[in-house]
This record gives structure tokens, C-alpha cells and sequence, in this order.
């Protein structure tokens, strides 16, 4: 029987004795020696004065108040939650690789620049793109930048396209990222396969459209056959073909963004290669074009020249810098010592593993009852499937939420929820390869039990969960401005 | 391959699946996709050679001793005490991603909503984001927050920010199609406030202030500066050096509307420039709070009315809002935040005011030994751990070079002169080793 650590631990600030935090007698005098006193700190720092013992104890305990992929599965879709492996820890601890400035002159980081080099030109390979940059801090960075090289591309072509197309099965981050770039977003539905359907496409293709955003396989978990189609409508009218890299873990080794069409790619390291989550950050987007749009990346990439690695600040159209100095290198690093270890007969097999997994579990979770596979075929799926809930909860008021939150009940994460937006009562659920087939015949059977429980015991569902650290939120309460608190200074108005 | 399942796990499935092997199930799904890849030139490696290759490139990066670094833009050597380094390696944290089921992260929810409370002391502000990528791109958004807030598309930008900076500014800027105007620092024009003005009577967003300036100085006026900007309905946005605001007014005592800075010199490794933090902070009212990028954690109640975290004001965000979010990050620095949480919390209030203190005190060493070599400042504001400075008849490249041949890392180079910063590890026997020998190059370099 799970049950997840329950410490009622008390938040740091109650931990030891806080006065009003302002500067005593002494520090204020040396605070006045070099500076004037209005410009001496008067509002209190209420932070408090641990031994490193209770520090230690406090976090170790939430700690274990907290799920990560070490514990189980984690089979969030479109995140690729996968095992981190521990060498790519000790290397990133290298004190040669850790302790660098950015400050530091190129020859000073030769080795550095190496692994950066080296990485671009795998990525490449994998890709089949021309060119690298490591600069974007995350996925959606990455798309950032891909927006604006469209917007440089056209801007440098004086044509004006002002219109960003995205299916509706898109991440959040597509239509977002378009904006940012100043772009008007364009939806269009997929079709009743859940695909981009190249006729749609076609009509909603127009001398304004920079470009089109596509993830492959897509959020549904489908790969895009239509996609050598989808490339030529948009390059016959001029326009451009995005890859959002959040899915390639799908196909890596096996089929390639470059030989589809695509222009422009963005990756994941932190979902295809493999670097730790961290609770939400950091990851690392590395965008990739073709040689037509080198000259509009962020700027410096790494080249070899002379004998040397150098960096090459003069690309003559570069959007610019979006990173203060090189992105996260420490998250490259990861990523490169994964794929080195697992070679690239290792990606083959890993990405392949993902799907059958994925297949696997989809065939078990989408014969149950309530549950249908959405679109509603027995297609392949890829590394991720989608099923909708709709049928449980016309039958039993038991809603995906609901199930989510009593899949945790049994000491395994929940799948991502109410995603793709077009999916009513969603699950979508991507295992990834470093699961066992216990851990998914486990898994089927844990989805299978609350299936049956909302059929009937629907009240045990929908008072889930009660074996985690705190049962069922309230989460609107934290959001409403009367009854939010952000912070332990928030509302203390005194300074 | 011991990072997948085993080869009996793999058949199994297999054969449930009606397949022989993995290449003909992938054929049945990708059929003409598949390319051959030329694998040759990327075999697998045990973990021993890698763990050697990587040792051995590691040996071909120079690695300066923290002491002898005064470089500190954005990003400057930092102590990370080995606890911090353990708890942030435990893989519960390490390997937890986005809290989107917080009944079951509430650890990580915890330790975020903690981060942000600590932020929001040193700050002086209520309400703080769970990161940004750096402090740049955290910059370039509350620029687009101001913008979002106030609508007018042009902002002021000091003339002083460094390129690390204003780079990324240009191209958040360029892709939201705003305009920047520069005006003279304060603290290096005693005529700018005039100047400011003009340009705020024009209308503008909002005014971006760095202080202390990354050339190291503190504006005396700064509240008036910040009433200026008010009274023309901008907002104020902040740029700050956390290590300051432990004993110098913090940006909510001074005005800001919205504070940023970078995270990393609390306490994350250098690792040639990232992962970083970028701090957000803004004032706790509701219209710049509805605005922030990014997520927040807050607290919140169960349906039995225990106390509990979870992410709050999710409709701002991408994953809800899509096109109409007030920005589009959805991976942030998360565990880069709870690093330097841990780290601050070691230190407690007590060691980052002593601190502050100490590398104040020594920044004012070192800039009075440095005059004794002929050096003068481009201002003559007050300054905390960092200051700037030019030497009669010197070229600073020159100087620059010398000194790194020394070991050093002399500072940051720019325009104004050679910046130089104080860090967590300087002392003062370094500061006095470091000043005799910039005095020995200026001497030869003078007379050379």
C-alpha cells in the first residue's frame, strides 16, 4: 500500500526565531560608513538563521513529499519524462567544465567549445539540419527564436506575411511563441484522424503566411503522414515549416525533421536527451535550420577553424541574442554525455522502445471501459497516445481530473490532462522507454482499478487522493484575490 | 544498454504487439520515413572511457581561481555550500518536473513558494515568479509586462547597460515590435534627470533603471527618479544586484514597479554561462500581477482546509491561454531556484547582511589602493561591491592582457573603463595581492 511521506513540515519561516529583519546597530553603522543613509536598506529581512542541521532536515523532508522519475513512472505526454542517467551528473560536477566564467576568452575554453560544437553537428545529423544554436534556455525559447528568423527571413525578403499557422492540437507554446514574434495566429482543426489535413491547409494558406508550426509525430501521438504534402503547399507559396522538437523523441535514429521539409527545428535536451526535469526547469532548446537561414541565428555559434574552436559572431541577418551568454551549457553538456553513451544504436533502439511502450500500454488503457482511444481507431500509435474519458464520465459524473488524481492514490504519477484542448475528458500518456513491462502491466492495472472504482465506488474517486502528501486542493481558492498569498510578505505592509 | 529495458521485456512486448523485432514494428508505423543515418562516427561508449573522455576535455579549459576573478556581469564566481549541492542532487527534486498534480509535489511546491518568500525579503517586494530563464530574458519580459500594462510602445533604456543585457532586450523588443530610447545614467551624466523628462513627456512604457548600474553605481536620487517616471504613468523596472539588497535599499524601497536581476552569483555554478536564474519580482497589485509572465506558486487549501501549495493564476499562462499568454515559457530554472534558496537559507539572514557588508568594504579597499595607481572613476556616486576605472596613460586592453597572464580576471571591459567586481570569495590578503600586481603592470605599461 503507497503512502507519500506526510511531514506537515512547517515552511522555513517557522522553522527559528524571525525578528522584524532590520539592520541592527552595528551593521547599520557599517552600512553608513559607504553609504548615504537613504540609501541604506530599511525594510526588514525577514529571512531566517538556521544551523546547516535543520536546513538539511527541512529540505530532505520535502524531499520526500515530492515524486520524480527516480521513484516511478512519470507518464506526463509530451514531456518525455525519462530516466536521468547519473554519469551525465558527474560530468556536469567536473570542476573543468563547472567552474567556467563566460567571461573567458575562446582559447581559454577549448574544451568547452568542443562539447559545443560537437553537440550542434549531432544534433544535425539527427535532425537533418544544416546548422546549430545552443543559445535557447528551453523549448519554448527555441520557438521564440524560430518565430523570429521567419520574421527576419521575410523582413530581409521584403515580403510582408504577418500570419503564423498552427493546428489545434498544438502545444501552448506555439501560439504563443507566435505572438511574441508579433505574428496574428492562425488555427486549423485537424481532421477526423486527428491530422493536419493538407485540403484545410490549402485554404487557409495565403500570401501573408510566414510560416506553419508542427510537432511530428503531433500531440495526439499520430505521425503526420501527410507531411511531405503539408512541406510542399507551404514552400510553393513561399512560406516556411517549423518543428516543434518536443515530440522527437518518436523518431530519433529513425526519421528526420530535414528529410520532411522542415526549415526549422527547435529539440528538447531535456525531454529526447535525457537532462532532469528539475521540477519544471532548467532544460535546453537548441534550434536548428537549413543553410538558407544560417546567417539568421542567434549569434556566436561555435566553429572550427585553423586548427580551433572559435566563435562566430558575424552571421549577417542574426536575430539577435536571447541568452546573456551561451544558453545552458551545463544542460548540453547532459545531453551530449547521454547520446555519447548510448551511441547512435542506442537512440535507434531507445526511441523505438518508447514507441512499442507507448503501443503497448495504449492497447491495454483503451479497451477499458469508459475509455476510448482518441481519434477513435487502433492506428499505431507513437511514443505518446491520447484517450478521452467522455463515456466514464457520462456514465458516472467521474471525471479525468477525478481519475488523474486517484491514479496517484496508487504510488504512480498521472498522465497530463484535458490535452490536447480538442479532446474532451483527455489523458494523454507517454511512458517512454525506461519503463519495464511490470512497470506498464502495472500501470494498465492501476488505471484499470479506478476505471472499475467509478463505476462503483464513484465517491472514493472523486474524494481522491488520500495517500499523498495532502489530499484533494482547492486550487481556485489560491488564485482569487482575497484569498491568494504568494509569499510570506504578502499583505504585510509594513515594510 | 543499460539505460533500457531488458531484451526478454522488449520480445515480450514484441510479440503482444505482433512483431518479430524493432525494425520491422517501426517499419509498419514510419514505412518510407526511415533514413539511414550514418552511424559510424557515433558508437556507444562504456561509461569509464566517457567518464575519461570527459575528464581529459575537461583538462583543456583554464579554470581561474575564484579569488582572482573580478569579472561579474551577470555572472561571477559563487560559493555553493556542499549541503545546498546534495539536496538539490536528491532525485526527488532532481528528476520531478512541472508540479501539474501538486497533491503529489508538494515538496517541490513547498521549496518554490519558499524561494520565492526569500526573493521577495531581499527585493522588498510581495510577489515573485518561480524563475526565468536569466536575468536578460527576465529583463526583456517586464519589459513586456510594462508594456502590456501601460501600451505605448517605446521604452527608455540607460545608455550604460551592458551587452550581456541589451542584446537580449533588442531581440525580445524586436520581436514585439516596441522601440527603446537611451538616456545618460544618472549616476555618470549629473544632467540626465532633464533629459529623462523630455522623453517621458513623449509617453513611454516604462523606464528600465539598473541599480546599483552595471558599472557599480548607486543613484542618490533614485526615489525621485522613480516619482518622475510615475507621474508620466510608466512603470519602473529595476535591474538589480542581489547581493546589494541586503543592506542597500532593495528595489521595493526605492520605487520599482518591477524588479529583475540574475540569481546565479547566490549560488549556482559558473558553468560557462548557464543554466542561470532570472529573477521577477513585481509590487503586489492586482494589474501587474495578472500580467506577469511565468509561473507562481501559492499557497492554498485542501477541500478538508489544510494548507497546501500548488500553482496559482494559471490563466495567465500558455498551456491555458495560448495565443493570449502573457508570455510563452513553460520550462523554466526551477531547480536553479531551489539551489539558491537552499544556499541563501545556510547563510540566513545574519551571513548574507555580513556579507553584503564584507564585499562592501573591500570593494572600497581595492578602490582606494587602485587610485594610489593613478585610477579614476567615471562617477562619483556611491558604489557597494562594484566600481569602474580608468588609468592615466594606460590602455586597458593592455592592462587586461597582463593581468590574465597573471592569472587573473581582471573585470569587465567596456567604454567607461575596467569594471571590476567583488565576490563571495575575496579577502582581503587577495584584494591586496590583486592591487599590487595591477600596480606592477601599470608601471611596466606605463614605462614599456
Amino acid at each position: 500500500m503507497f503512502r507519500q511521506a506526510r511531514w506537515r513540515e512547517p515552511t522555513v519561516f517557522e522553522l527559528g526565531e524571525i525578528g522584524d529583519g532590520v539592520l541592527d546597530g552595528d551593521e547599520y553603522r557599517r552600512a553608513l560608513k559607504y553609504l548615504p543613509e537613504k540609501l541604506v536598506r530599511r525594510s526588514g529581512l525577514r529571512i531566517p538563521d538556521l544551523p546547516e542541521f535543520q536546513v538539511v532536515r527541512h529540505f530532505t523532508r520535502l524531499s520526500q513529499e515530492n515524486y520524480g522519475v527516480d521513484l516511478g513512472i512519470y507518464p506526463l505526454g509530451s514531456c518525455t519524462m525519462k530516466y536521468n542517467p547519473r554519469i551525465s551528473e558527474e560530468v556536469a560536477a567536473l570542476e573543468g567544465l563547472r567552474d567556467i566564467s563566460p567571461h573567458q576568452d575562446e582559447e581559454e575554453i577549448q574544451g568547452v567549445l568542443e562539447v559545443m560544437y560537437r553537440l550542434s553537428r549531432i544534433l544535425s545529423l539527427l535532425t537533418g539540419m544544416d546548422e546549430f544554436s545552443l543559445q535557447p534556455a528551453a523549448g519554448a525559447q527555441g520557438e521564440f527564436v524560430g518565430v523570429l528568423i521567419m520574421k527576419k527571413y521575410f523582413e530581409v525578403r521584403g515580403e510582408e506575411r504577418d500570419e503564423i499557422i498552427v493546428p489545434d492540437t498544438a502545444h501552448g507554446t506555439n501560439p504563443a511563441s507566435a505572438k511574441m514574434g508579433g505574428f496574428k495566429v492562425v488555427e486549423i482543426p485537424s481532421d477526423e484522424r486527428g491530422m493536419v489535413n493538407p485540403r484545410l491547409l490549402r485554404e487557409v494558406v495565403n500570401e501573408r503566411t510566414a510560416g506553419l508550426m508542427l510537432t511530428n509525430p503531433n500531440t495526439l501521438g499520430l505521425f503526420e503522414e501527410n507531411i511531405l504534402e503539408i512541406a510542399d503547399i507551404l514552400h510553393e507559396n513561399g512560406s516556411l515549416l517549423y518543428y516543434d522538437g518536443a515530440n522527437l523523441n518518436a523518431i530519433v535514429g529513425w526519421a528526420r525533421p530535414g528529410d520532411m521539409g522542415f526549415d526549422i527545428v527547435h529539440t528538447n535536451l531535456h525531454k529526447t536527451f535525457s537532462t532532469p526535469h528539475g521540477g519544471g526547469g532548467p532544460g535546453s532548446g537548441p534550434v536548428g535550420v537549413k543553410s538558407f537561414l544560417r546567417d539568421f541565428l542567434p549569434v556566436p555559434i561555435v566553429v572550427y577553424r585553423d586548427g580551433m574552436y572559435r566563435w562566430e559572431w558575424g552571421l549577417k541577418h542574426s536575430i539577435g541574442k536571447v541568452h546573456m551568454f551561451y544558453g545552458n551549457f551545463l544542460v548540453a553538456l547532459r545531453a551530449y554525455t547521454y547520446i555519447l553513451s548510448m551511441g547512435l544504436e542506442g537512440l535507434r533502439r531507445a526511441s523505438s522502445i518508447a514507441v512499442m511502450n507507448s503501443n503497448y500500454l495504449f492497447r491495454k488503457v483503451s479497451r477499458l471501459r469508459g475509455v476510448e482511444p482518441y481519434p477513435r481507431d487502433s492506428r499505431m500509435r507513437m511514443h505518446e497516445f491520447v484517450v478521452s474519458l467522455e463515456s466514464l464520465r457520462r456514465e458516472t459524473g467521474v471525471s479525468a481530473r477525478d481519475v488523474a488524481k486517484r491514479i496517484l492514490d496508487y504510488g504512480v504519477y498521472a498522465p497530463t490532462t484535458y490535452f490536447p484542448i480538442i479532446v474532451p475528458e483527455a489523458l494523454m500518456v507517454e511512458p517512454t522507454e525506461t519503463v519495464g513491462k511490470r512497470d506498464l502491466d502495472h500501470y494498465a492495472s492501476v488505471v484499470e482499478r479506478v476505471v472499475e472504482e467509478a463505476y462503483n465506488e464513484p465517491d472514493k474517486i472523486i474524494n481522491s487522493p488520500v495517500n499523498t502528501t495532502v489530499g484533494r486542493l482547492d486550487e481556485a481558492y489560491g488564485s482569487r484575490p482575497r484569498t491568494m498569498k504568494p509569499s510570506e510578505r504578502w499583505g504585510r505592509r509594513d515594510g | 544498454m543499460t539505460f533500457l529495458p531488458s531484451p526478454s521485456d522488449v520480445e515480450a512486448i514484441l510479440n503482444e504487439l505482433g512483431f518479430k523485432d524493432l525494425d520491422s514494428f517501426m517499419e509498419s508505423i514510419l514505412g518510407g520515413f526511415i533514413t539511414e543515418i550514418p552511424g559510424e562516427d557515433l558508437p556507444s561508449m562504456d561509461q569509464p572511457s566517457l567518464l575519461r573522455y570527459m575528464e581529459d576535455l575537461s583538462k583543456r579549459n583554464r579554470v581561474y581561481s575564484p579569488e582572482k576573478v573580478y569579472a561579474g556581469w551577470g555572472v561571477e564566481p559563487a560559493f555553493v555550500y556542499p549541503a545546498t549541492k546534495y539536496l538539490v542532487g536528491r532525485g526527488e527534486f532532481l528528476t520531478s518536473y512541472t508540479p501539474y498534480q501538486p497533491e503529489m509535489s508538494q515538496g517541490m511546491l513547498q521549496a518554490l513558494y519558499e524561494y520565492q518568500s526569500v526573493m521577495a525579503e531581499l527585493l522588498g517586494l510581495e510577489v515573485v515568479n518561480s524563475s526565468m530563464y536569466d536575468g536578460a530574458s527576465a529583463l526583456a519580459e517586464a519589459i513586456l509586462l510594462a508594456y502590456r500594462v501601460a501600451g505605448r510602445p517605446r521604452i527608455l533604456l540607460p545608455k550604460t547597460l551592458p551587452p550581456h543585457l541589451s542584446r537580449v532586450v533588442d531581440t525580445y523588443l524586436y520581436g514585439a515590435g516596441l522601440e527603446t530610447v537611451n538616456y545618460e545614467d544618472p549616476t555618470i551624466n549629473s544632467d540626465s534627470l532633464s533629459m529623462v523628462e523630455s522623453l517621458l513627456r513623449e509617453g513611454v512604457s516604462a523606464l528600465v533603471f539598473e541599480f546599483p548600474s552595471s558599472l557599480g553605481y548607486l543613484y542618490e536620487d533614485v526615489d525621485k527618479l522613480a516619482d518622475l517616471v510615475h507621474s508620466y504613468g510608466a512603470l519602473f523596472i529595476v535591474y538589480t544586484d542581489l547581493w546589494s539588497t541586503p543592506i542597500v535599499a532593495p528595489p521595493g524601497d526605492i520605487g520599482a514597479d518591477v524588479a529583475v536581476a540574475e540569481g546565479q552569483p547566490m549560488g549556482l555554478y559558473m558553468g560557462a554561462g548557464g543554466p542561470l536564474l532570472g529573477v521577477f519580482a513585481v509590487r503586489g497589485e492586482q494589474r501587474l500581477i495578472r500580467n506577469m509572465p511565468g509561473r507562481l506558486i501559492g499557497e492554498t487549501r485542501t477541500m478538508d482546509g489544510d494548507k497546501a501549495y500548488t500553482m496559482i493564476l494559471q490563466t495567465r499562462e500558455q498551456h491555458i491561454r495560448r495565443a493570449n499568454a502573457t508570455s510563452n515559457i513553460c520550462t523554466n530554472e526551477a531547480l536553479s531556484a531551489v539551489q539558491v534558496l537552499i544556499n541563501m537559507l545556510i547563510m540566513g539572514r545574519g551571513g548574507l547582511v555580513s556579507k553584503s557588508l564584507e564585499m562592501m568594504e573591500l570593494a572600497h579597499r581595492l578602490a582606494d589602493m587602485l587610485e594610489r595607481y593613478g585610477g579614476s572613476q567615471p562617477s562619483s556616486s556611491p558604489f557597494h561591491r562594484r566600481f569602474t576605472m580608468v588609468f592615466d596613460d594606460v590602455d586597458l586592453n593592455k592592462l587586461y592582457d597582463r593581468l590574465r597572464g597573471l592569472g587573473y580576471l581582471p573585470g569587465n571591459l567596456s567604454g567607461y573603463g575596467l569594471s571590476m567586481n567583488i565576490n563571495f570569495f575575496h579577502t582581503v590578503e587577495a584584494i591586496e595581492e590583486f592591487a599590487s600586481s595591477v600596480g606592477v603592470v601599470i608601471e611596466d605599461v606605463q614605462t614599456g
